[in-house]
């Protein structure tokens, strides 16, 4: 059944998208990323303009985080304050991010500087959370206890503004999360995604987060940033398609839902080689299409400038 | 459409013994619509012409500003290096000729008679040498084409009884929106003998039309809107599932 997105201007099957939502939402209950990372590539292979695909996904990502957000909070695996914090990091980042991709764009090579991100930060989280889950998941199943170092203590840890994360189990600077916020959200905004794949693995490893309250928390200032995303990309480049972003949304909530329920039967190492594994191909996709040769060296792009 | 071409004949015959029939044509219908369902259509041009000649028929959308980029290899990363803008460049191009015409006999006229798209008005804005921007022009063309919105036949146009002629014009779903001309050519011996205009409009209609205009009328209305909608939904969600 073919339907016309009026902002994107062409047709497309309805259970492609469908499909597409219900995938992505299934990730995202699953892992707590937002999934924007897979959804705007998805939409762009199917022929949306990609200005529009960022900008629909990111308003189709609101009512996944939100859904995600009730049922973790159910579970009470969402550390509010943990979220508060790294949400005002992330505001700060991501409006200096905004500016800096302006600039960039200016001076052209804006497809290049992402993809060189995407490639570098994929790739460098992918790797390191899939040799370390790995081999903690080795370790347990030689019956060893893997009770590890929760944290060490450093120079970090004598940072002030000290703050109890009752939740995550933490008492720590709040200048480490709100400094993991600005700079997750500096890049977020830079290559146009929720930047959860980003945020879940620096909980996890640079704040010592329990996975447990990962997902949830990400989730939490994920729904944030996206509402902000939809907000200016409506008001300023009119790329939100209302019609698009509903059809991913009924997908997605009944994939966030299985993906949540999934979620909880993995262990946490295995959630991590999972998520890792993820990282790593959507990371190998983007290295391949830098390096091989391309089809057609020639690229168009239409309606430059001038605007409707 | 069979009582069209019923009249036609009639007007055809009413005439009287034509020598030299004056070129004559329209289209099934002078709008398409985008509604909902809209997955591409056909309409039908016909029309009368003199049987001695060929028929082109070309159809071209709104003109607006493109840019054709190429890439090449630096230090093993292929990266856009080149760029060349052309300023009126159709959205939509669609060239069919009746059957005698060879493809090759095609490209002639359209050269001879400079209707050919390569022939009008895409030139880059740039004066970059005429071996640059033929590689780029036809770049450019081969990239409408993979979309489906370039296309040239030959052979699509048939005549019926004499001098009637038809022909199925494709639009594809991604037809972009806006006014189109139809022009008909009648050629002979590779010289255009007469020409006439049709309009054509594609355009938004219901639905899609009031949220494009909607988008576009009242962006900040708009993004609320679509927030809300989602964060409904999203809520909604949540509590229907978690009520298990």
């Amino acid at each position: 059944m073919q339907i016309y997105l009026p902002i994107a201007e062409l047709s497309v099957n309805v259970f492609v998208l469908l499909g597409i939502g219900g995938g992505i939402g299934f990730l995202s209950g699953l892992f707590g990323v937002g999934g924007g990372f897979l959804l705007t590539p998805a939409l762009i292979f199917i022929g949306v303009p990609p200005s529009v695909a960022v900008a629909s996904g990111a308003n189709q990502l609101i009512a996944t985080s939100i859904t995600g957000v009730i049922a973790h909070w159910r579970r009470k695996s969402v550390d509010f304050k943990m979220g508060a914090v790294l949400l005002c990091g992330g505001v700060v980042g991501s409006t200096v991010g905004v500016y800096i991709f302006k600039l960039l764009r200016d001076l052209g090579q804006v497809d290049l500087m992402i993809s060189l991100l995407y490639v570098v930060f994929l790739g460098a989280i992918g790797a390191l959370m899939f040799a370390e889950s790995l081999r903690s998941m080795l370790r347990t199943r030689r019956g060893m206890v893997s009770r590890g170092k929760l944290h060490s203590h450093n120079w970090l840890h004598g940072l002030p503004f000290k703050i109890r994360f009752r939740r995550s189990r933490l008492y720590i600077s709040a200048l480490m999360p709100f400094s993991i916020g600005m700079i997750v959200g500096f890049l977020a905004a830079l290559m146009g995604v929720g930047g959860g794949f980003i945020m879940v693995p620096a909980m996890i490893y640079l704040l010592g987060m329990p996975t447990s309250v990962v997902a949830g928390t990400s989730l939490f200032q994920i729904l944030f940033v996206v509402t902000n995303v939809t907000f200016l990309q409506a008001y300023t480049n009119q790329t939100v398609d209302l019609v698009l972003a509903l059809i991913l949304l009924v997908g997605s909530v009944v994939g966030v839902q299985l993906g949540t329920i999934v979620g909880s039967k993995f262990s946490a190492a295995q959630f991590r080689v999972l998520l890792a594994a993820l990282v790593l191909m959507t990371c190998g996709k983007m290295l391949l299409d830098l390096l091989i040769e391309p089809s057609d060296l020639f690229s168009l792009q239409v309606g430059v400038g001038g605007g409707h | 459409m069979r009582l069209l071409q019923a009249l036609l004949v009639m007007v055809a015959l009413a005439a009287g013994p034509v020598r030299a029939t004056e070129l004559v044509a329209d289209l099934s219908q002078h709008q398409i619509n985008i509604s909902t369902g809209f997955s591409g259509t056909e309409l039908l041009l016909f029309g009368a012409a003199d049987p001695g000649g060929d028929v082109v028929v070309i159809v071209s959308g709104p003109e607006g500003k493109a840019i054709v980029r190429k890439k090449t290899r630096v230090s093993g990363i292929w990266i856009n290096t080149e760029s060349v803008a052309f300023d009126a460049v159709p959205a939509f191009y669609h060239v069919s000729a009746t059957s005698r015409l060879s493809n090759a006999a095609l490209e002639k006229v359209l050269a001879e008679t400079g209707i050919g798209l390569r022939y009008q008005n895409m030139s880059p804005s740039e004066d970059i040498g005429p071996d640059r921007a033929e590689a780029f022009r036809n770049a450019l063309r081969r990239r409408k084409e993979v979309k489906q919105l370039y296309s040239a036949q030959t052979g699509k146009i048939e005549f019926v009884g004499g001098t009637l002629f038809r022909a199925k014009v494709p639009f594809p779903a991604t037809v972009p929106t806006g006014n189109y001309r139809v022009d008909v050519y009648q050629v002979e011996d590779g010289w255009v003998k007469s020409v006439t205009t049709i309009p054509l409009a594609v355009g938004k209609v219901g639905m899609e039309e009031k949220i494009f205009r909607f988008a576009h009328e009242w962006p900040t209305l708009y993004g609320i809107f679509a927030i809300v909608i989602a964060a409904l939904a999203g809520y909604g969600a949540g509590m229907l599932f978690g009520r298990r």
